[in-house]
């Protein structure tokens, strides 16, 4: 049975700031290692083994990966452009305190966080979908069965997680919060209910 | 400018694993099952206008959405491709036990089997009904009900998007635009 993992990356210079990163590409901050670290303990603890890791290729993400591999060393991780996080289009760099005033009313609120949905430039969350599709795709043409596990972001992680259960997208933005460091898993014997396999402390702004 | 394109429900075809194709088969209890979920689903796009493909799956899936007040229009255009060719209707297991070198080389979509409709052929005209859709600028949300082929037809050469794989029954895609161009604004089942 093919066993798909998704891990969210640690704290970075930006979530820190409470700013939008997107594609900006800021290293993980010193809590940010930490948490990277502790959830690689989690896993090494729980016993779950991967038989491969892949990556998006920012540095909050591929340093979450490394430092996952080499704690349960395991092979270097295989970055995987298709895995890189939404493209928050104009809305890169800006703060997350100013969405709702931003974007509204195209905007939908969570519990902890606040999503837009199409200012200029920025991919949609069906576009999203179609991505996580197509990476899901590569990973069960690749894969046969073993554990396999995705270190990525909050915004395409969640999508990732719609595809595999084929939930409605809209629904799966307010359904939980995917936070930093946070491990979830996707099988066929595995409920949608219960994809948390690790939950973490939040400190962004 | 929305559209809402929308693929039928599960065919008696699905069920009995035929190529399908131009050719005519029903929608199962379950595709009729199908459409009544994606109308409930659908009310809030508030469908003035339904554009169906001639195939007798798509007008019964119409059917269903209209609900009996939405005005449904008929465009040949949007007809699922004719990709199978002589194999179209045939069940699958016995068409690969008769003729196995046309069913592998049906695996690659750019191929043209005997008595099949070119790729090409079929992608321009469902890139022309859709951007004569888009040009006839109407301020109501239309349905458009046809098929998988113009579905990834859609992601690959209009939305170009990429490769989508299969399409699942009463899958939906919303696309907004101006001037022709054209984005992704909701979607359901992909």
């Amino acid at each position: 049975m093919l066993k798909i993992y998704l891990a969210r990356h640690g704290q970075d210079q930006d979530n820190v700031k409470g700013i939008l990163n997107g594609h900006r590409d800021e290293p993980l901050t010193e809590l940010g290692e930490n948490q990277a670290q502790e959830l690689a303990q989690r896993i090494k603890a729980a016993n779950i083994k991967f038989d491969k890791i892949y990556c998006s290729p920012l540095i909050r993400i591929s340093r979450t990966a490394e430092i996952i591999a080499n704690t349960l060393s395991i092979n270097k991780p295989e970055p995987m452009p298709l895995l890189i996080e939404r493209d928050f289009g104009v809305m890169t760099g800006k703060l997350v305190a100013d969405i709702e005033k931003l974007c509204a009313p195209k905007i939908i609120k969570a519990d902890i966080i606040t999503y837009f949905l199409s200012p200029e430039g920025a991919e949609t969350f069906p576009q999203l979908i179609v991505r996580a599709h197509q990476i899901l795709e590569k990973v069960k043409t690749n894969h046969q069965d073993g554990n396999i596990l995705l270190v990525t972001s909050g915004d395409i992680g969640k999508m990732i997680y719609a595809s595999y259960y084929n939930l409605y997208w809209k629904e799966v933005l307010t359904m939980f919060h995917f936070g930093n460091s946070e491990l979830l898993l996707l099988a066929n014997n595995s409920p949608a209910e219960k994809t948390h396999v690790f939950k973490a402390e939040q400190f962004n702004h | 400018m929305k559209l809402i394109f929308i693929r039928h429900g599960e065919t008696t075809g699905d069920v009995e694993e035929r190529y399908g194709g131009d050719y005519d088969d029903h929608l199962t209890a379950k595709g009729q099952e199908q459409a009544k979920e994606a109308l409930e689903e659908l009310k809030v796009k508030n469908i003035k206008l339904i554009i169906s493909s001639p195939l007798i799956r798509a007008q019964e899936t119409a059917k269903i959405l209209a609900d009996g007040k939405c005005p449904i229009i008929t465009e040949p255009a949007f007809k699922e491709r004719n990709q199978y060719g002589i194999l179209t209707g045939r069940i699958k297991e016995e068409a690969m036990m008769e003729r196995p070198e046309l069913v592998e080389f049906l695996k690659d979509y750019l191929n043209t089997i005997d008595g099949a409709e070119s790729y090409q052929a079929f992608r321009d005209r469902i890139v022309s009904a859709v951007n004569n859709l888009a040009h006839k600028e109407k301020d109501i949300c239309r349905a458009i009900i046809w098929h998988g082929g113009p579905m990834r037809v859609l992601f690959r050469d209009i939305l170009k998007l990429g490769e989508i794989g299969r399409i699942g029954d009463l899958a939906w895609v919303e696309v907004e635009g101006d001037n022709g161009s054209f984005t992704m604004t909701d979607c359901r089942r992909i």
